[in-house]
């Protein structure tokens, strides 16, 4: 498996997906328009005003007397409606545009609707889906679950078992996000996020099963619609000459990068009489100690060298 | 390892039964085998991950095959596609 992969280029932002997220919304005219992910924050929308456009503008109670105000002819001409630079034109505090208004979006091909939501609170919902619609994604294979509150992403060859040990996880209290196919997205820069696509969600195929629904059998509370990535275990099909060769004092764990985050990655080899369920929770429990600080292995080899009188080195 | 782009021509698109049958086909090859659309890589052993991309008709599917049967793999697949995985159209 690749260890290292190049961030990808984020998708251009599909402004109707942005705007779908608004609560309380009365449609006038959609849009298939996208916008340059390339647009920060800061320039993608603002209050409509003439001398500086914004792909999404945002219509209050003044803007709209001026509107309102403005002959049909006016109006055409407008920068505020350019059918190049204006995407979506989104009416606050329950306004509704005059009938000028809405020919000329449908005119330019401009999204116009109206919600019952003020200004301050469109600006705060557009800013809090922002980061989900533009940060980088990537697809990864595996079964991803929150165990103790902790997003442990399980990889591995197709036919290891992943899918199994998810149901086992799951019987055992844990919570399922997505089976075989994740999609994860950088949040805040600094973290992973990993999220079930909403075709398959709930859903898991078990061999000589089919695909069964968690959500039904185990109830709601068993299935997530997100979490934080935090933990990747890779299980490997092991042979026996591998298990000989394993070191027993450490666990064998490297740091994979996704998106330019890493993220660490213990191996565990799948073979007869070990329980995956259990050592996945054991692994996660060992994680959430290395991460408050408490290294057991290293605890242990200390305190026997301590026992023999053998001073530490370095 | 092969690359090749092949088009979901029938009617129906990857549906759960055209993906079941892909599966089917794809387990009994040893090569890694994925399938990319757009910027969604899914591995095609998995029914899972090729429902995930919901092909529709006319859509191109980016074919990687990677190990000792790749080439084999990549044949059996571009036919299956071609064939419109059993069905009438």
């Amino acid at each position: 498996m690749q260890s290292v992969e190049s961030v990808p280029q984020p998708e251009p932002l599909q402004v109707q997906k942005l705007i779908e997220q608004l609560p309380d919304v009365h449609w006038y005219q959609r849009t298939g328009k996208t916008v340059k992910s390339c647009f920060q924050q800061a320039n993608l929308f603002g209050f409509l005003n003439p001398l500086r456009i914004t792909p999404l503008q945002i219509v209050d109670q003044a803007a709209i007397e001026w509107l309102y105000r403005m002959r049909d002819s006016e109006l055409r001409k407008s920068p505020c409606f350019d059918s190049q630079g204006s995407v979506a034109t989104i009416l606050c505090d329950g306004l509704s545009p005059n009938p000028n208004i809405i020919e000329v979006c449908k005119n330019n091909d401009i999204a116009l609707l109206k919600t019952s939501l003020g200004s301050a609170a469109v600006l705060d919902c557009l800013q809090g889906q922002l980061p989900r619609l533009l940060s980088p994604r990537c697809n990864k294979h595996g079964v991803f679950l929150a165990v103790m509150n902790t997003g442990v992403l399980i990889t591995g060859a197709s036919g290891v078992g992943k899918s199994e040990v998810a149901l086992d996880l799951v019987q055992r209290g844990h919570q399922l996000v997505a089976d075989d196919a994740v999609e994860i997205y950088r949040r805040d820069g600094a973290e992973l996020v990993g999220e079930c696509s909403p075709t398959l969600k709930g859903y898991v195929e078990i061999r000589g099963l089919g695909i069964i629904n968690i959500d039904k059998m185990f109830g709601p509370a068993s299935v997530l619609d997100y979490y934080r990535l935090q933990l990747i275990i890779n299980l490997k099909d092991a042979t026996n000459k591998e298990i000989r060769s394993l070191d027993r004092l450490q666990p064998s764990l490297n740091m994979v990068e996704i998106l330019g985050i890493k993220v660490p990655r213990l191996s565990m080899l799948v073979a007869p009489g070990r329980n995956l369920a259990v050592l996945i929770e054991a692994a996660t429990r060992d994680f959430l100690l290395r991460k408050s600080g408490i290294d057991s292995s290293l605890d242990f080899v200390k305190s026997h060298d301590r026992i023999m009188g053998i001073e530490e080195i370095g | 390892m092969i690359e090749a782009e092949v088009p979901v021509v029938n009617k129906l698109g990857l549906h759960a039964r055209a993906a079941s049958k892909l599966v089917k086909l794809t387990a009994g090859f040893e090569s890694s085998i994925k399938l990319i659309r757009k910027n969604q890589e899914v591995d095609a052993k998995s029914i899972m991950g090729i429902l995930m991309l919901a092909a529709t008709q006319g859509t191109q599917i980016r074919v990687i095959t990677d190990g000792p049967d790749e080439r084999d793999a990549m044949d059996a697949i571009s036919e299956m596609f071609e064939q419109c995985f059993g069905e009438d159209e």
